[in-house]
């Protein structure tokens, strides 16, 4: 049970002036109920490479492998892969049209030509899994918050019940605690459903909290794959890529350069506190009060 | 699929094609067009090609990228061959079978016509490809500057085309992002019969017009907000300036006009 790419390349425009070559020679296999977080500066090709996960983009060479049938074969039904690999696009109003949001969530079950109860049934719990409050059903989505807009075309994929669920950018746009909010959201599909999360995104401190592997992109090719705590160790590297580490990390670092005996591994605050808590309690301060409360 | 068209799209070469003023340009594809209008004989037609193709190889344009443009208006093409082929009447026929005639008339007719197609396409191509949109609504605004005298809003006019030119790609960008949207969702364009086909345009073009709309109005106030009041008193940052060269265009096309002026009095029975 697997999602992978496979020597995958692609040309933009291939043959024109305009060629420009997008990925190169990628090599991914995301197992299922995986939390991955793919990163990169902007144009490092993170869009265009998620878009292959669903067979949405074919590649120019290479091959995109879904339970080790190749999608782009002749006679393979890209309707089930796609209701299996969901896809939330960066913006909601791309695909957001309907009159009210329940028809809107409806439009996913819909399309996979189930009956109509079964689609009002899957609609209901997607309502309700993305969090989705009661009073917006007859509502229209153009009407709602960027952040509630969100959550619908949310809900919008998850009526579908994808295995995979893949999200380009999904806290672009939000305020704090409308991002908090999604990650959470992700968070709970990922350990209470079981659904392999894909996640694209800018933030450092998103993918340090919620991740479970990185990959980093930069020029169309993969650079770094692996824990958020081995990714983070390459703070330089990461920085010639036009990206950074985590503020705790950098934190961490700094500390160590003054002689603190810090775990410069740590990547959430929670993780720092812990490290920064025990090297003071090392070195004899009483931190008894802090290490308590939280403790 | 929209992203695939390439009629009236730039192509970013350098060439001394690229180089001459709009005006020269505008004016040269209108007398072309002129031109091909006025030829009545095979003489002229090649004439007309023999130009046509002196300017595309001036212009480092690939033929290939030409011929590729031309797909989307052979649908045109097609009825108008059509309608010559089966509908003029005339003497000698050619063929007849129930109530299909085709006549000598028809056929020559219809090649003629369908020739004088692609050139007019093609050399109509030809500028877009070789004028980026911003260079074009310039010559146009400076080139019909006259027609201020009769309060006719020459600048707006401009404007307005020089942002919807600006604008659709953007708008196929968009629109290709909300097709992989819906189709993302299962949503299907290219199957079913015509209103199921008109049917699945719906979640495609809800969002599409949405965004157009919301577009027209941010830009509308960022161009407030940096005091745009229309063109009265509005100066340009490059201004048109012909050069030797659009001199030498002129002259080329006055001459080209001449040779198929007198294409017009040879006649070898075509």
């Amino acid at each position: 049970m697997s999602l992978e790419l496979k020597n995958v390349n692609y040309t933009y425009n291939p043959g024109t002036p305009m060629q420009q070559v997008v990925l190169q020679d990628i090599n991914v296999t995301i197992e299922k109920g995986e939390f991955l977080a793919i990163m990169g500066h902007t144009g490092s090709g993170k869009s265009t490479l998620i878009q292959h996960f669903n067979a949405l983009i074919a590649p120019t060479s290479g091959q995109v492998l879904f339970e080790g049938q190749d999608v782009f074969a002749d006679g393979f039904d890209k309707r089930m892969l796609r209701s299996r690999v969901g896809m939330v696009f960066q913006y909601p109003e791309h695909q957001l049209f309907e009159e009210t949001v329940f028809e809107d969530i409806c439009f996913g079950p819909r399309n996979m030509k189930l009956s109509e109860e079964e689609v009002k049934a899957r609609a209901e719990e997607a309502m309700k899994l993305a969090g989705v409050p009661e009073i917006f059903r007859e509502r229209s989505p153009f009407e709602l918050s960027g952040g509630q807009k969100r959550r619908v075309a949310i809900a919008g994929v998850l009526a579908m019940k994808p295995e995979y669920l893949i999200l380009d950018e999904p806290t672009a746009g939000l305020d704090p605690g409308g991002r908090d909010e999604i990650l959470d959201l992700l968070k709970n599909l990922h350990e209470q459903s079981g659904i392999s999360i894909i996640l694209v995104s800018h933030s450092m401190e998103d993918i340090a909290n919620y991740a479970q592997r990185i990959l980093v992109l930069n020029g169309g090719r993969i650079v770094l794959s692996g824990t958020p705590r081995e990714v983070f160790r390459h703070a330089d590297e990461l920085s010639g890529y036009g990206l950074s580490v985590p503020q705790a990390a950098r934190i961490m670092h700094a500390l160590k350069e003054k002689g603190f005996d810090v775990d410069t591994d740590a990547n959430t605050v929670a993780e720092a506190k812990a490290s920064i808590l025990a090297a003071l309690a090392k070195r004899g301060v009483n931190v008894g009060k802090a290490g308590e409360a939280d403790a | 699929m929209l992203k695939d068209m390439t009629l009236g799209q730039y192509y970013p070469v350098d060439s001394m094609v690229h180089r001459l003023d709009p005006r020269t340009k505008l004016a040269g594809t209108l007398l072309y067009i002129i031109s091909l209008f006025i030829t009545n004989n095979v003489v002229g037609y090649a004439i007309a090609f023999l130009f046509l193709c002196l300017c595309i190889g001036l212009s480092h344009v690939p033929p290939k990228y030409i011929i590729k443009g031309l797909k989307p208006v052979l649908v045109l093409m097609f009825i108008s061959i059509f309608f010559n082929l089966f509908f003029i009447k005339g003497e000698p026929v050619l063929f007849s079978w129930k109530f299909i005639t085709i006549t000598q008339p028809g056929l020559r007719q219809a090649i003629l016509m369908a020739v004088r197609l692609v050139f007019l396409i093609s050399g109509s191509a030809l500028m877009t490809y070789t004028t980026t949109p911003t260079a074009l609504t310039d010559g146009m605004e400076k080139g019909l500057g006259f027609l201020k005298i009769f309060k006719v809003p020459v600048h707006e006019i401009a404007m307005m085309m020089s942002i919807a030119l600006r604008f659709i790609p953007i708008l196929a960008e968009e629109a290709d992002k909300i097709q992989k949207a819906q189709t993302a969702r299962g949503a299907v364009f290219d199957e079913g019969n015509v209103i199921q086909r008109a049917k699945a345009l719906v979640p495609l073009l809800v969002p599409l017009f949405i965004s157009a709309f919301r577009r027209a109005t941010d830009l509308a106030m960022a161009m407030e907000a940096r005091c745009y009041h229309g063109g009265d008193g509005r100066t340009k940052m490059h201004p048109l300036k012909y050069g030797r060269n659009d001199m030498l265009v002129y002259a080329a096309f006055l001459m080209y006009l001449a040779l198929v002026f007198i294409s017009r009095k040879i006649s070898i029975g075509l």
